[in-house]
């Protein structure tokens, strides 16, 4: 925070190292962000509601700074995250009392309420063939079946393997090793920071092998290996998973054909081996799995044709452990439009067994910029375990029509689907989904804009144990803009789902909020929101977090010099 | 009870922190990111050939990092091809960088084939680059790198119009020597 602090008061612009050093005349590039958010929260204390009613709301101060570091074929990274809570305390019967912990026993932090931590650090060196690189690193295999350990700041995951990463580029050919492990952020950026706790370490390594120009082909090889880290480990050091016997085996292959005959080919097919007995099968006690995914584009005309398919068993098995912590290590793609998710549909998502395919067709009009397209899915899940509420298997089928105009100054995407998930057992019936989501922006007059959107759906359960009521969500925003520089923005949320975990402000279902983000310079963005945002499934790049709702006011400012 | 305001030295230190690191940054001069040179990279492209950053020395080099799921992303590409069509005679490049999960790389082509773009697609699916220029990760993201290799500027977002400005920059960078 002081850190940022200075660096946020001194000169912006370039930075060069002096000195005569290995990193003289070195850049430096810096990262900032800063939020600053007020938490309402509807937790009276019992028997001081009329006194105090809002002894328990409290306010977060959270920055994270990048700085990367380059010179020449050199380049250090580092991120360091700070989180403070404010108002976070109370004095009951002379006893001082913590409204909510910031972090739990196992995180040693020399302040009560504040958190600093250096969540990444690596160094990169490039030599004409070699890239290397110690420290934090990512890594991701083909269609990141067998290992896709990335950023994924879209659901707030930011996993990376704290170890080695070599690329070695040898004419046609890459070899990639990696060996690592697993450092996930403890502090987040996007939302509320409470009870942090260390995350066990697994160790993940594999290499992989890619040729390419075999003719009009590409192809590739892998293997990974997983040893995770279990609750009996905490206390012992990381490295021991080294030793360990192994939990998971992958090794896979991958067949690319960009541009042959027209058409842009790939198939991958993984298989999986098991040793660990908590991935296996608990019914069977199979120790396999695979999973395998294939694509055909095609582009006849003025159309874009996209085919996957895919078909796994047992693979998602391999995220038994690092689920519960909020990521993965590897997921087949999913094929699904992961916008309209709900706790149904990521049940086929996080399936174990699940067959299907997804075709798509874009049309390119004679009317410049104007896109339309149809979609159409479907999936056969056998799978009754896991997140799954119905207990017979189902197929599932999705349906989708939109369209598109970009490059104008009218610009619109509208989006709407149909899906359906029918069950076996007739007796069990069928899930339904509706769903319709769209933005439209358009000029007002020289320096004004109006940009309004909207996600609709309505959902209908089959019949069920659980018997979950039926329930729709709806997302609205209104957004003016005035020049390019300042944006001022009203939300308004509303769901009658009983499974939500959060409540509107305006009344139970229904949530509103302003903001106005302010854009400085092109490379800032101040943003001031208040009001609340409904909780809800997200799902990205195969991951599926429910995250939470917010209530209250927040203050943001990311900013690179 | 009474409610605490717990006024420990460290805990006013904080306070007096978070309020230099906000005024500082709300007056801190415009920051454009300018003069650091832009880090070295090698990427695949969407037909698997492989691109240097370094390759481009002496070019202005628009990197643009976008996702298939990012509507402003996709809102401003059509201005950068025809950017690209315009200046390209000139010396001036689109990097255009998908950030895209390896899971739904299948799906970038089509949208660049059925858009009719022209510029070099690549493909960071183990976010390797993004995490060095971008690393929020936050699309669209553009960063001009001018011809001696060096970052010019860096833009967060898109609003349409933005385009503008961005093409009077790149025109001024071609133009200087």
């Amino acid at each position: 925070m002081i850190v940022a602090a200075l660096i946020f008061a001194g000169t912006a612009g370039a930075v060069e190292l002096e000195g005569d050093g290995l990193l003289a005349g070195a850049s430096v590039q810096t990262t900032n962000e800063l939020h600053i958010r007020y938490y309402r929260m509807a937790r009276p204390e019992p028997g001081f509601e009329a006194q105090f009613p809002n002894l328990h709301d409290y306010v977060e101060q959270v920055d994270r700074i990048n700085l990367l570091i380059s010179k020449d074929s050199l380049t250090i990274g580092a991120t360091v995250d700070q989180v403070a809570l404010f108002s976070n305390r109370y004095i009951l019967d002379g006893e001082m009392m913590h409204s909510w912990p910031l972090y739990q026993d196992d995180v040693l932090s020399p302040f009560d309420d504040a958190l600093v931590r250096l969540e990444k650090l690596y160094v990169q060196r490039r030599f004409s063939a070699v890239e290397l690189a110690a420290g934090d690193v990512y890594a991701s295999f083909g269609r990141g079946i067998a290992l896709n350990i990335v950023k994924n700041t879209d659901v707030d995951v930011d996993t990376s393997l704290r170890g080695a990463k070599a690329v070695v580029r040898a004419g046609q050919s890459d070899l990639s090793f990696v060996t690592g492990l697993s450092n996930p952020q403890w502090i987040s950026v996007t939302n509320a920071n409470l009870s942090i706790n260390q995350d066990p370490r697994h160790m993940v390594s594999g290499a992989r092998w890619e040729r390419f120009g075999l003719g009009p082909v590409n192809a590739g090889a892998h293997a990974v290996v997983y040893r995770f880290a279990r609750q009996e480990d905490e206390g012992k050091p990381s490295l021991l998973r080294y030793e360990e016997p192994l939990d998971a085996q992958v090794a896979g292959l991958t067949l690319e054909a960009p541009g042959m005959g027209g058409l842009d080919l790939y198939a991958e097919a993984d298989y999986f081996r098991y040793p660990g007995a908590e991935l296996r099968d608990p019914e069977t006690g199979a120790d396999d799995a695979y999973a395998a995914y294939a694509s055909v584009a095609a582009y006849p005309g003025r159309l874009a044709l996209l085919l996957e398919g895919r078909a796994s068993k047992d693979s998602e098995r391999i995220n038994t452990f690092t689920t519960p912590e909020g990521w993965e290590v590897a997921t087949i793609p999913t094929l699904e439009y992961e916008r309209v998710i709900t706790e149904d549909g990521a049940a086929a998502v996080n399936s174990n067994d699940l067959t299907g395919a997804r075709l798509r067709a874009d049309l390119r009009t004679k009317w410049e910029g104007v896109v339309p397209y149809a979609s159409v899915a479907a999936f056969r899940d056998e799978d009754l375990g896991g997140v799954h509420f119905n207990t017979s298997p189902e197929t599932i089928g999705h349906a989708m029509l939109g369209v598109s105009r970009l490059g104008h100054e009218l610009l619109f995407r509208l989006n709407a689907g149909y899906r359906q998930d029918v069950r076996d057992e007739a007796a069990e019936g069928a899930d339904e989904l509706l769903h319709f989501d769209g933005d439209v922006h358009f000029p007002l007059s020289e320096h004004l804009a109006l940009e309004l959107a909207s996600d609709a759906k309505r959902f209908s359960w089959g019949n069920n144990l659980s018997q979950q009521t039926d329930f729709g969500e709806l997302s609205n925003s209104v957004s003016v803009y005035y020049k390019e520089k300042l944006i001022g923005i009203l939300y308004q949320d509303w769901s009658d789902n009983e499974l939500i975990q959060s409540e509107g402000n305006l009344s139970k279902d229904v949530y509103g909020a302003a903001e106005i983000r302010y854009k400085p310079n092109s490379s800032s963005t101040l943003a001031l929101f208040y009001g609340a945002y409904k909780a809800g499934i997200r799902c990205s790049g195969g991951q599926c977090r429910q995250l939470p709702g917010f209530d209250g006011g927040r203050l943001s400012f990311q900013t690179t010099f | 009870m009474t409610r605490a305001r717990s006024a420990t030295p460290l805990r006013w230190l904080r306070l007096a922190a978070l309020a230099i690191g906000l005024g500082g940054a709300l007056l801190s001069p415009p920051a454009e990111a300018a003069g650091e040179v832009a880090p070295a990279f090698t990427l695949r492209d969407i037909d698997g050939k492989t691109v240097n950053l370094a390759d481009y020395q002496g070019k202005v080099v628009l990197l643009q990092f976008w996702a298939t799921w990012c509507g402003p992303c996709q809102a401003e590409m059509p201005h950068l091809q025809k950017m690209y069509t315009e200046l390209g005679p000139k010396g001036f490049v689109v990097l255009s960088i998908s950030i895209d999960d390896a899971r739904a790389s299948s799906m970038v082509k089509p949208i660049i084939k059925k858009n009719g773009y022209t510029f070099p697609v690549l493909l960071d699916k183990d976010t390797s680059v993004v995490t060095k220029y971008n690393p929020t990760k936050s699309v669209p993201y553009a960063v001009v790198v001018d011809k001696a290799g060096k970052i010019a500027s860096v833009h967060l977002g898109y609003n349409p119009g933005d385009e503008v400005a961005l093409k009077s920059e790149i025109s001024a960078l071609l133009a200087a020597p």
